[in-house]
């Protein structure tokens, strides 16, 4: 399974300072990411694809929740983490 | 789906009201798997409606507490007091902490809301992430198709001019459709903040589930215009 790509806001202020060094956009920074990820994952994308495409095209929407729920304990446990790190005394 | 509640949340235009598991338990002794609807009654939630739902900071905090965290004070009437803390990362104003004040020989409310941070019991824990990520991939889910839909039948009704919305209220997207002769190219642009990479198949399934996904290619124009720098293009061809 593949890891989950997002770009939390604090993460996403780092990369506006990084552009602003480098005289781009936060933006330009952020899709090269996702472009070397999709490059890197383009298997496990089209898989996911192939089964989410699946569902959609048989009104499963129970599945389809199901398929998209797939990372929800690893992403809490990390989301908590980090609560904890930051804030917690 | 802005303005509504949804399941256990009420969702505003750029985060969603949720109330911790611990809060609902202990200080507003509610089922913890209560939907968001069922809390509007209790005078602390039409509180934090009316008053977090434009803005998610408030001039007054609960003060001071370790860690530079800033935790807003809620008021309803001169009884009623919550604690609320916007989690940016996750987009949600959390109402973490309730407490009638100085109530029938009740004490100051904002002394317990402290204790609670001091025994790290104030914030979000797992179980309210888990919560909240598996409402947002069933919200997601339950709806990808239909405004995809909406915006394909569009896009497609007015070739050549992009059609802008939001995908599961969560993810901007823009659609052109192209028709030369016996011909139609379907072009999406994706905007990277709100994405990620459990969304982004789904994404594309919903835009052309009947397609291969080889058929489908990576571009940095639509036909009315460039990219963005921080969107992300696609498009297909079909007979």
């Amino acid at each position: 399974m593949s890891v989950v790509l997002r770009v939390p806001e604090d993460l996403y202020e780092s990369a506006r300072r990084i552009a602003a060094l480098q005289g781009r956009q936060a933006g330009d920074l952020l899709r090269e990411a996702w472009d070397l990820y999709l490059d890197a994952h383009r298997e496990q994308l089209a898989a996911d694809f192939e089964d989410a495409a699946k569902l959609i095209r048989s009104g499963d929407t129970a599945g389809l929740s199901e398929f998209a729920a797939r990372t929800t304990e690893q992403r809490a446990a990390a989301a908590a983490a980090s609560v904890r790190t930051k804030h917690q005394p | 789906m802005v303005n509504i509640s949804f399941g256990s949340a009420y969702l505003c235009a750029d985060y969603e009201l949720r109330v911790t598991r611990r809060c609902l338990d202990e200080d507003l002794q509610s089922p913890t798997t209560a939907p968001f609807d069922d809390l509007k009654k209790h005078e602390i939630i039409k509180a934090l409606i009316k008053r977090r739902r434009e803005t998610p900071d408030d001039t007054k905090k609960v003060s001071p507490l370790p860690g530079g965290l800033d935790i807003y004070r809620l008021a309803y009437g001169s009884r009623h007091r919550g604690a609320t803390w916007y989690d940016e990362d996750n987009r949600v104003i959390w109402l973490v902490a309730y407490a009638q004040h100085e109530f029938e020989g009740g004490g100051d409310a904002f002394p317990y809301f402290k204790d609670l941070h001091t025994e790290g019991r104030l914030l979000p824990t797992e179980t309210d992430y888990q919560a909240l990520f598996a409402d947002r991939a069933s919200r997601f889910a339950g709806v990808a198709r239909h405004d995809a839909g909406l915006l394909l039948e569009a896009a497609r009704a007015n070739p050549g001019t992009e059609q802008r919305g939001f995908v599961g209220g969560e993810v901007g997207v823009g659609v052109a459709v192209e028709i030369v002769e016996t011909l139609t190219e379907t072009y999406l642009a994706v905007k990277i903040r709100g994405l990620d990479t459990e969304a982004l198949p789904i994404l594309l399934a919903a835009f052309f589930p009947e397609y291969d996904f080889a058929d489908i290619e990576s571009t940095r124009e639509l036909p009315t215009r460039s990219l963005d720098s921080d969107e992300l293009g696609f498009r297909a061809l079909s007979e």
